[in-house]
């Protein structure tokens, strides 16, 4: 499922990442390679004049070193800061101009920057990401203005009470591999972090050989294959291949962390180890996530909030990542509610689920529902794009893995989801944390 | 369909969106246009029902029952509801002012179906009605921990006094206690009716033939012409109100405003123009983001609109940011000058010509997406903006001139007189 990504400015807040992956891309998807290794792929949908522009760079906060965490995002933050070609504000400008829009976000395993522009003009976008790619200027004035407003949107992040939860869960979750820190940093590297080494960084990692770019909309595919051959056709392949990072070890044991914080509601946040996106068992987990809190008719719904009425919010999420990612629930007591009250029937009913397994009747309505809920990100040309580079960024076997989802996910068994649950659900897998009120 | 012609040298948007509308002899109006982008559908019945026709005592009761809407009908429990919603892979989300469903546009006479279950027949059933109500008690206290929340509904509250808006949508934890399921009844029968709602819907899917389901399920729903609470026009404040809350946050939120505009308002596209040259354009290209973000690294979420909030009530001139202690004093005078610089000096040619451009240009995004089209549809017909309103919008915005601009912001921008709200450590 899609990561959870650190936007350069802030959209509509969800409480959660949403749920992104497609059984079948109904519209075909044309792939070329340019001779210095940029990736292209072409979607065309002709029902407005628009285009969405969208480059993916294989970069983000798994890449980053140790005293160097926040610079992925960092660095995303200074692309509109001013290149050789395009002043400071001159994007954004540009953008509005063209009565476009535009933004960047960061994760984990990524990095994207998009333009939804007429489809007339979504050159412009290409000039943009083209400057972009080798000629970020990083103004050492620049670099430490943007730095505050980085720390601002770091402190921000910390006064969500949800944020901090999570924060410390995953840090607890992974002890040796880089999804250990969060993809902001931490403030003291982001303190300490000099342009220097963001230009260093910048160097090993942007290059055409590290990028996807991916097109949709309506625009005639020769036309805009040329235009993409103009613009980045003489960058030269550079920078370093994708590192290896450290293989988390086998959690041996249950975890536990409490962060004390002002918000007066106590929140639950458990995390199991997953599996990497498009694994064989990652629509298993998908299904499970779906069965355990998809609408009111879900099993957390119908048995914390609704039947106990234990819960006033309870929601799980299936993160599968680029290396194993977390599976989460997460939940808030009714007031009066004690928590290790919440906790013990959150897990029963996790628990409730691997002794049991779904019915089939439940198996066939939640699989329908996930089928019928990608077409609903089909509607516009942005999603569709999007889907694209991120399986092309992170998957191995790219888009084309996405092709036999409906197939696999038609063939689930209760059986199958009993054994992921037992595979997946261990009490010495997990990690579970309290945000709890201070001095309570 | 969408269907999006390009006519080129015409002063036009170029798009043309094919609305087909019915109204209904008992005052329902019903809208629809197809798109083909996905099989998909999406149906939005948006009522004039809120904080305006809630007695001070009851307030939450209209949020309270567009949360209940779906916890039973005359046909089916809330389980049941829930099992076939999203056993098709749609979902339902019902609010304090009406219902919207998202389903494959196959499945377009079950949808049709269900929302009109949840708008006309709801039991509203003790059982469901309670937990509700315990959840959305839950949700004022869960809120207090958010600081932009907690400073927003104390923002509003000073700038609308004892005007409904000046409450919060849920009420207060005491007047959502008290709120009983026999009042929840009585207020959906009393404030559910026909002439109070609009239907649209957009999809793929022809659309008489979905103003055939429409009308067939909701063309018996009676009307009443229901009177609601005398409710005063909000006052305009004679000074500045300032209030500091103690909040053990990181960052300090601040909010600085006053009451604004009706959507009807004929200043409402200077206005427009003039939110998107002072504190609302795209990215950071308005002043304020430009100058408190960009320039001098204060925040990392600033802004300021007039126009966002203008409905059918009076909106807010609001300008907020979330700023490191410290360092709110000099955000303050950052809005203070811009404010007054923008009511004294027009904006510069260049300025115009950029935001005009952005308006006139990004016009085609309200026009992606099925349940954003569907809004869009019942924001047009509620503020009665015409038929012809996508091909006139650009002609609307380029009339306005940089004179224009001043003497609004003149008109409704008072740096004089004004709500300081900070909430922080």
């Amino acid at each position: 499922m899609i990561l959870q990504p650190v936007f350069r400015r802030s959209l509509f807040q969800k409480k959660s990442p949403a749920k992104s992956k497609l059984p079948r891309l109904t519209r075909p998807v044309t792939k070329r390679v340019l001779d210095n290794g940029l990736k292209v792929f072409l979607i065309q949908v002709k029902e407005l004049p628009v285009v969405s522009h969208w480059i993916w760079y294989s970069v983000g906060s798994r890449d980053e070193r140790s005293g160097e965490t926040g610079v992925s995002h960092f660095l995303e933050h200074m692309m509109f800061k001013g290149t050789k070609k395009y002043p400071k504000g001159s994007i954004d400008l540009i953008t509005a101009r063209l009565g476009g829009h535009n933004n960047a976000f960061t994760s984990s395993d990524y990095t994207a920057y998009y333009f939804n522009l007429k489809s007339d003009r979504f050159e412009e976008a290409m000039k943009i990401e083209a400057s972009r790619m080798r000629d970020c200027l990083l103004d050492p004035k620049e670099f430490e203005l943007e730095k505050k407003v980085v720390l601002e949107e770091l402190q921000r992040g910390e006064d969500d009470p949800w944020g901090s939860l999570f924060q410390a869960v995953e840090a607890a979750a992974y002890v040796v591999h880089p999804y250990h820190h969060p993809v902001i940093g931490w403030k003291e590297d982001l303190e300490r972090l000099t342009r220097d080494r963001m230009r260093d960084y910048y160097r090993r990692h942007y290059a055409p050989n590290r990028a996807s770019l991916v097109l949709a909309g309506d625009f005639k595919q020769k036309d805009a294959m040329a235009l993409v051959e103009k613009h980045f056709g003489k960058i030269p392949a550079g920078g370093e291949a994708r590192g290896e990072v450290l293989h988390e070890p086998r959690q041996r044991g249950e975890r536990r962390v409490v962060v004390r914080s002002p918000a007066k509601v106590p929140r639950l946040g458990v995390a199991w180890r997953g599996c990497t996106v498009n694994d064989a068992d990652d629509v298993l987990l998908d299904v499970i996530n779906c069965l355990l809190s998809l609408g009111k008719s879900s099993r957390l719904y119908q048995q914390l909030v609704k039947g106990k009425e234990i819960a006033s919010y309870a929601q799980s999420y299936n993160e599968s990542r680029m290396d194993a990612g977390l599976f989460w629930v997460i939940a808030e007591p009714k007031p009066g509610v004690e928590p290790e009250c919440l906790e013990e029937a959150l897990l029963g009913e996790v628990e409730r689920l691997k002794a049991e397994g779904p019915s089939a009747a439940e198996l066939a309505r939640i699989k329908k529902a996930v089928l019928t809920s990608f077409y609903f990100q089909m509607e516009t040309v942005s999603d569709q794009a999007q889907r694209v580079g991120q399986y092309e960024t992170i998957v191995k076997g790219g888009v084309r893995a996405l092709e036999g989802y409906p197939e696999r996910l038609r063939s689930v068994r209760p059986r199958e989801i009993k054994e992921a649950m037992r595979k997946y659900f261990e009490e010495d897998q997990r990690t579970l944390g309290w945000s709890l009120p201070e001095g309570e | 369909m969408v269907k999006a012609q390009v006519n080129r040298g015409k002063r036009s948007s170029g798009l043309h969106l094919r609305i087909h509308r019915r109204e209904l002899a008992n005052g329902l109006i019903l809208l629809a246009v197809r798109n083909r982008t996905a099989p998909t559908l999406a149906i939005s019945c948006s009522l004039m029902v809120g904080r305006m026709e809630e007695a001070p005592e009851q307030a939450g009761i209209s949020y309270l029952v567009g949360e209940s809407l779906d916890e039973g009908t005359s046909k089916w429990t809330g389980d049941e509801l829930a099992s076939l919603v999203e056993g098709y892979g749609g979902s339902l989300v019902t609010t304090g002012s009406g219902a919207a469903i998202r389903m494959a546009a196959e499945d377009a006479g079950l949808a049709v179906k269900i929302l009109s279950e949840v708008i006309l027949r709801p039991t509203l059933p003790k059982d469901g009605v309670r937990r509700m109500r315990e959840l959305a008690l839950a949700e004022i206290q869960s809120e207090r921990d958010e600081p932009r929340t907690v400073a927003s509904i104390s923002f509003q509250r000073l700038v609308y006094g004892e005007h409904p808006y000046g409450r919060p949508s849920k009420g207060s934890l005491e007047t959502m206690a008290a709120i009983t399921p026999a009042q929840c009844r009585n207020f959906h029968r009393k404030w559910y009716v026909p002439s109070r709602a609009i239907i649209a819907g957009s999809g793929d899917l022809d659309p008489q033939e979905l103003l055939d389901l429409l009308e067939k399920a909701f063309g018996s729903w009676k009307d009443k012409k229901p009177k609601g609470p005398k409710v005063e026009e909000p006052r305009e404040l004679d000074g500045i109100l300032k209030e500091n809350l103690i909040y053990p946050s990181n960052q300090v939120q601040v909010f600085l405003g006053h009451l604004g505009i009706k959507r009807t308002d004929p200043d409402f596209y200077k206005l427009l123009v003039m939110d998107h040259v002072l504190g609302s354009g795209p990215g950071f290209t308005s002043r304020i983001s430009r100058k408190l973000r960009d320039e001098q690294g204060l925040a990392y979420t600033v802004g300021a609109s007039i126009t966002h909030s203008a409905g059918t009530e009076r909106g807010m001139f609001s300008a907020y940011i979330g700023t490191s202690p410290g360092q709110e004093e000099r955000a303050i005078q950052g809005f203070l000058r811009e404010i007054k610089a923008i009511r004294k000096q027009a904006p510069s040619r260049k300025e115009m010509e950029d935001v005009k451009a952005y308006l006139t240009g990004s016009f085609v995004w309200a026009l992606e997406r099925n349940s954003n089209l569907a809004r869009f549809l019942i924001r047009m017909e509620r503020f009665q903006l015409g038929a012809d309103y996508i091909e006139r919008y650009p002609e609307i915005i380029r009339k306005v001139s940089a004179q224009d601009v001043r003497e609004v912001a003149q008109k409704h921008l008072h740096p004089d007189r004004y709500v300081l709200l900070r909430l922080g450590p």
